[in-house]
């Protein structure tokens, strides 16, 4: 049951502002019996922590960026837009926004490809394959790991002469500078990133693909579709809300990534691999310029609302909804 | 070994098409046998997958375990000595019992915390009627579309203000408002008949008495996949204690074990045996409690990272 009405409700999750504005109860047939009573009673302890640590949270984080406000105790100044023009004017935040970029760029599309590839497999369609459950468990393990410790191991394995580059060169191939040369340090992370994150991607696809019915593929399997036009033909359409709304969200989280970087590299070397909530950490807590900190962070919140609303309309040509 | 060992229902069932077809029997055997070593092929190109996923907690465990100047040899449980030592070091030179302690008050309390805001006010704006619920519901799922991170410097500063900075409270209450669990556990409650309520009241049962007596138990499997998921979140959160601690007595595991690299970043044995100790209880969790991700997954919001 939960599994159904789960994967009928990430239509409604990423769509929620539709189902959200149609009342559920038709106010005006029923007689003016309101539950406001009860309801301030079971709303007050949400309600309050939501406006203190949300809400405020929200407005403050544009109000913040408006101030010279060192964390050091100095005073604050109002500065209006001149953090954003200091940022937007430095070559430094454009390399971490390009560093961001690269990033998403590359890990999101690779996480997809994986991530639909092994739930084609390890779904219900494909009969060939021995232990899908363990299977399945082994490549979800990453996502629920603490990510300070398989950074922590991974940046063990990236080492210098450490296993990979032994690993490596057992097939012939030359060691690679992963940590320790700014052309490597991103992938490095990226590799890192679609270990520990295609596994989720996975497990939601494979619960779509187990609620395609048996009859569709049935039928194209009279049709002659071998697995290849199965896949292209029957599933991918079907699955496109659920790829949309995976996409989404690993957009969403990917653009915020900050603890590959904070372990594996520090941002380094240079700042080759810094990203933007990683420079948003610095500049606010090292270097304890919260205002200029709390710029980075709108304008990252700003990039990543542009990324949603295309992805939006991109949804209307891509996305094939039954109903 | 017989085919259908290997194959097993694919074969079965193309065996029963080619009957019904009764076609170019030829043809389906050459298929059959193609498909048979694709099949192999296959399943061990997802095996050694298998394996290169698991090997970086494999290579945790085997460093653990190896003796400290030993740590970067690139030996795998083979050919030195298995020593649990490491453990006792690490905790020699930081608490990591007193961090694994944090770890699970940071988790438990933040559990408990987003439980009890979520399932009240996912109640409310389930089944009760009151004036604005469905504009106060949208402001809600607005705030999903706005980053976690992009909130944490005002988090900090106000956890400052409230004087909740470095103390438990402040690492556990400032994240556990998302909007998300009251998202997540109002889509439960909307599965549950409405009737049940008016009978209840009929009866004169009070709204907390149908709240906690009719209502929760019913949602259990809601509120025990949205705890899991809490629970696993901030097992792992690393950003929040580390901006809102400051005293080592707060760290959790995660804190304890980037200090330990920026300090002694160069005993790798022992921080193996650290990071072994803050894997264990997420790999545990998720292990037993396979079925209930699965279903929660879905409505994760920590997708994808």
């Amino acid at each position: 049951m939960a599994t159904t009405t789960s994967a009928q409700n990430h239509a409604g999750a990423t769509g929620s502002r539709r189902s959200g504005s149609a009342p559920a109860a038709p106010v005006g047939t029923r007689p003016a019996r309101r539950d406001t009573k009860a309801a301030i009673g079971f709303l007050s302890f949400n309600v309050t922590g939501f406006t203190l640590f949300t809400l405020i949270a929200v407005v403050l984080s544009v109000y913040i960026s408006l101030f010279n406000w060192p964390l050091s105790g100095g005073r604050t100044s109002f500065i209006g837009i001149s953090n954003y023009r200091a940022a937007l004017g430095s070559y430094g935040f454009w390399r971490v926004v390009l560093n961001t970029l690269y990033f998403v760029g590359v890990y999101v599309p690779l996480n997809l490809i994986v991530s639909l590839t092994l739930a084609a497999l390890l779904g219900p369609r494909v009969h060939a394959i021995k232990g899908k459950p363990f299977l399945r468990v082994v490549f979800f393990l990453p996502v629920v790991t603490p990510l300070v410790a398989s950074s922590l191991a991974w940046s063990l394995m990236y080492n210098q002469g450490g296993i990979i580059d032994t690993a490596l060169g057992w097939v012939g191939l030359p060691a690679v500078p992963w940590l320790s040369s700014g052309a490597w340090a991103m992938p490095s992370i990226i590799i890192m990133s679609l270990w520990l994150g295609f596994g989720y991607n996975m497990i939601l696809f494979i619960a779509g693909i187990t609620n395609i019915p048996d009859s569709l593929y049935d039928s194209a399997e009279v049709d002659g579709a071998g697995l290849f036009r199965r896949f292209f033909h029957v599933t991918l359409p079907l699955l496109s809300p659920l790829v949309f709304f995976g996409t989404l969200m690993t957009l969403i989280t990917s653009f915020q990534v900050f603890v590959q970087a904070f372990v594996l590299t520090g941002g380094g070397p240079g700042n080759a691999s810094t990203t933007m909530v990683l420079d948003m950490y610095e500049e606010a807590f090292r270097y304890l310029r919260l205002g200029y900190g709390s710029a980075i962070a709108v304008l990252l919140a700003i990039m990543i609302l542009i990324v949603t609303a295309v992805m939006f309309v991109l949804q209307k040509r891509l996305v094939f909804y039954e109903h | 070994m017989s085919t259908d060992a290997v194959v097993g229902p694919a074969a079965r069932a193309q065996r029963g098409r080619a009957v019904a077809a009764s076609a170019t029997t030829s043809r389906h055997r050459i298929r059959r046998a193609s498909r048979l070593g694709g099949s192999v092929v296959l399943n061990v190109v997802l095996y050694a997958l298998a394996f290169a996923c698991a090997f970086p907690f494999l290579w945790m465990l085997a460093t653990a375990l190896k003796p400290e100047n030993n740590a970067l040899t690139n030996q795998f449980f083979f050919g030195y000595h298995l020593t649990w030592s490491n453990f006792g070091q690490a905790w020699h030179f930081f608490p990591f019992g007193r961090y694994m302690v944090n770890s699970f008050i940071y988790s438990f309390g933040g559990v408990l915390v987003v439980l009890a805001a979520s399932t009240t006010a996912g109640y409310a704006f389930a089944r009760l009627d009151f004036p604005w619920r469905e504009r106060l519901f949208s402001l809600y799922v607005a705030t999903l579309l706005v980053p976690a991170t992009v909130t944490v410097i005002p988090l900090f500063l106000l956890s400052r203000q409230l004087h909740i900075y470095n103390t438990y409270f402040g690492l556990i209450f400032p994240v556990s408002f998302s909007a998300f669990g009251t998202f997540f556990m109002r889509q439960f409650f909307r599965t549950l008949p409405e009737e049940l309520r008016d009978s209840a009241k009929i009866d004169g049962a009070s709204e907390w008495w149908i709240f906690v007596r009719v209502m929760l138990p019913l949602c259990r499997a809601g509120a025990a996949v949205l705890a899991v998921f809490t629970f696993i979140f901030y097992w792992g959160d690393f950003l929040w204690p580390l901006i809102v601690t400051q005293n080592q007595n707060l760290y959790t595991l995660n804190l304890g074990l980037s200090e330990f690299q920026s300090q002694y970043g160069g005993y790798w044995s022992y921080m193996m045996a650290g990071c072994v100790l803050t894997v264990l209880p997420a790999i545990i969790l998720v292990i037993s409690l396979q079925k209930y991700l699965v279903k929660g997954l879905a409505f994760s919001s920590f997708g994808g990272r």
